[in-house]
């Protein structure tokens, strides 16, 4: 999953770039309102996290940019600003959803999580893929037996883009996307080992075919799998 | 409770009451003057008349009056009784009413003497004392009835020497006298109750714009101060009261205005701070066994605590800033060698762009002025300066003298990154350019403070932008404005 993050504090940037990074997103911060159009141009993510008050530009008018310019990734605002007029003028101009500083962490992850299930249209949060479960609200994997699978977040990103878009073969490159960061972006042998290994910790849960390989293409999971 | 209404009332009636009794007792005055003259004058006419009846005759004194007389020369058939002494004091002839009661012998040869008297049969009476000289007897007088005393040798008659005393009843005098005082006072009382009455019913309506005050006051309400009373329809007495009034809530009302402002200003303003530190803190803490990430938390938390350190050391300066009453201590300050002093100060800490200060300041310029404020805006001024300008470009500080009594200090620096409508904004509260806001070592609270002190000071302060971007803040100092500032020529 690709998160960016448009915040002008630099704390706060940091920070929430590392954790999400922990959990497993692919992350990319930015500082100004014209980086984040610039990135957001430029890469498909699936959640923006928009700060209001940027020193460049309102996040407003960010936002209204991107969703003129038919930009419909998920927004969530991020602001210090708390009046009900800004909250409604956010979500009236196209964000998803508004939090309002200080914020919890935990929370922050369930509405990014949220957002990305409404993104694949899921109304329940855990995902059944063969023997395995999939909670994408706490990022964690269970195998056959209830058992908690110890996966790497670039691991785990991998399997839950694949398993969010069953049925489709996916690029290198769109897997890289699932575990790009800002700070660090792995190369293609390095998605492909994250894959190997992710194999092996499936097949040691008992679904050793799972993920499959669309040769010269790319990836995927069956939708019968489901 | 006191009521001006009822003390008003209370007081009048008393008023009134004095004057009731005052002139009623000033009628008694007046009228026991006018009617004791006209009864003397009366009683002085029928002693004249009974004198008449006394004559000389050859050595002795024929008397013609009788006790029956006396009546008929009263015309109000009041009590009489006479007394007849000769100026040796012997008794010629009294009333028989008298028995062996005398007269009051109050002789005077010059003018007749009246007195107030007690009797034991009339009671009360008015008496006169005549002094008299007898006619001599004539022929024609007849002699039935009348007394005849001889005049013994030792008594001169070469003038007056035989005294008349007549006293008469005067309890019809006092009767009356009372009737026309109660008369007199049942009068003033009833013209005294029907003007309290109408003093009263004035005084009910000359409070009626109190009632009226009152309940414009009662609907002032606390949690909207900017209601006004309205002075068109009051007396113009209580204008100066309720103007005052109305400019206290207001000044309240601005007062209130500028806390909340500057409660939700403080209130937003820490939500990002306390944002980071909530943050840092929990991402820390769930991923604990990450040193690395721990280490870059710790760091965070120190760099967003040394923030907020800042943030409440320039609310606190903008707090003294700002208070109503500040206390200014005024030196002689060396503008030139003060400046250097400030700048030098401030580049020791930090000088990251490599600025160049050029102090154009004549050296022997002096202003008096409290320094430590002045010290406070110029290193607010400067620190703007280090954080702002191009990179080691110079740092202007020059004074004009403007030839009309002023000074202008003005500081100026070359501002790449500032827009014409960032001037507009540059005083405000927790405005930040935008290099400031994202970096979060400024609180946007450093020019606000640098007004409000150059205000105190009794400055005037003024930002400019020009095209070449270069940015400048003047400090006019006005001319001897005693005690804040004063302009010594010498520059």
């Amino acid at each position: 999953m690709n998160i960016l993050i448009v915040e002008d504090s630099k704390v706060l940037r940091s920070s929430l770039a590392d954790g999400l990074a922990k959990l497993g997103y692919a992350v990319d911060a930015v500082a100004t309102g014209g980086e984040g159009l610039d990135f957001a141009r430029l890469r498909e993510y699936d959640t923006i996290i928009l700060d209001l008050m940027l020193p460049d530009r309102d996040g407003l008018s960010v936002l209204k940019e991107l969703r003129d310019s038919g930009k419909l990734t998920h927004v969530l605002i991020l602001s210090a600003r708390g009046n009900v007029e800004d909250r409604v003028q956010g979500l009236q101009l196209g964000a998803d959803d508004y939090m309002i500083k200080p914020f919890s962490f935990e929370e922050l992850c369930a509405r990014i999580a949220s957002l990305t299930r409404r993104k694949y249209q899921m109304k329940n949060p855990e995902v059944k893929v063969g023997k395995i479960r999939i909670n994408t609200a706490v990022r964690e994997v269970f195998d056959g037996d209830g058992n908690i699978m110890h996966l790497t977040p670039g691991e785990y990103s991998i399997l839950e883009v694949l398993v969010l878009n069953r049925g489709r073969v996916l690029t290198l490159d769109k897997l890289m996307d699932a575990v790009h960061n800002c700070d660090s972006t792995p190369g293609p042998n390095v998605v492909k080992v994250m894959v190997c290994n992710l194999r092996k910790r499936l097949a040691n849960a008992g679904e050793e075919d799972l993920i499959r390989t669309k040769r010269g293409t790319g990836y995927y999971i069956t939708r019968e799998s489901l | 409770m006191k009521s001006i209404r009822t003390d008003i009332q209370r007081w009048l009636i008393i008023a009134m009451a004095a004057i009731a009794l005052a002139g009623a007792i000033l009628s008694l005055i007046i009228y026991s003057i006018v009617y004791t003259h006209q009864i003397d004058s009366e009683l002085e006419l029928r002693a004249r008349l009974l004198s008449k009846t006394i004559s000389r005759q050859g050595h002795g004194i024929r008397i013609g009056i009788d006790d029956s007389d006396l009546k008929r020369i009263s015309d109000i058939g009041c009590d009489a009784v006479y007394q007849i002494w000769l100026s040796d004091g012997s008794v010629l002839a009294k009333s028989a009413k008298l028995g062996r009661e005398n007269l009051p012998t109050s002789f005077s040869s010059i003018r007749p003497v009246f007195k107030n008297i007690v009797l034991k049969d009339i009671g009360s009476a008015r008496y006169i004392c005549l002094a008299i000289t007898p006619r001599i007897a004539l022929p024609s007088d007849s002699s039935l009835g009348e007394d005849y005393c001889s005049i013994p040798p030792e008594v001169s008659t070469a003038g007056p020497y035989v005294f008349l005393g007549l006293a008469q009843e005067r309890q019809w005098y006092s009767s009356f006298m009372l009737l026309c005082i109660a008369i007199r006072f049942v009068m003033i009382l009833v013209l005294l109750s029907l003007v309290v009455s109408w003093l009263s019913k004035c005084i009910d309506k000359s409070f009626i714009p109190f009632a009226e005050l009152n309940d414009q006051l009662l609907q002032l309400n606390s949690l909207d101060l900017n209601q006004k009373i309205e002075i068109d329809n009051i007396p113009e007495e209580l204008v100066p009261a309720v103007s005052a009034l109305n400019k206290f809530t207001e000044n309240i009302q601005k007062s209130f205005s500028r806390e909340k402002r500057f409660v939700n200003d403080v209130a937003h303003e820490l939500r990002t701070p306390v944002a980071e530190l909530r943050l840092a803190c929990e991402v820390g803490a769930q991923w604990s066994d990450d040193p690395v990430l721990v280490r870059k938390r710790f760091e965070e938390l120190r760099q967003t605590s040394l923030s907020m350190e800042s943030l409440v050391s320039s609310l606190l300066a903008l707090r003294r800033a700002e208070r109503d009453k500040v206390v200014l201590t005024e030196k002689t300050v060396y503008l030139y060698q003060f400046i250097d002093k400030c700048w030098g100060r401030l580049i020791q800490i930090s000088n990251p762009l490599g600025l160049v200060l050029e102090n154009t300041v004549d050296d022997s310029a002096v202003i008096t002025t409290d320094d430590e404020k002045l010290e406070i805006i110029l290193q607010n001024l400067f620190g703007n300066a280090l954080s702002y300008a191009s990179y080691e470009s110079l740092v202007k500080v020059s004074l004009k003298d403007n030839n009309n009594g002023y000074c202008t200090l003005t500081i100026s620096n070359e501002a790449p990154n500032m827009k014409k409508d960032d001037v507009t904004h540059i005083f405000e509260r927790f405005w930040r350019g935008s290099k400031s806001s994202s970096d979060g070592s400024h609180s946007g609270l450093g020019m606000s403070i640098v007004k409000q002190l150059a205000e105190v000071l009794g400055t005037e302060l003024s930002a400019d932008l020009s095209d070449d971007e270069t940015f400048s803040i003047s400090i006019k100092f006005p001319p001897g404005l005693d005690p804040t500032v004063r302009v010594n020529r010498r520059v």
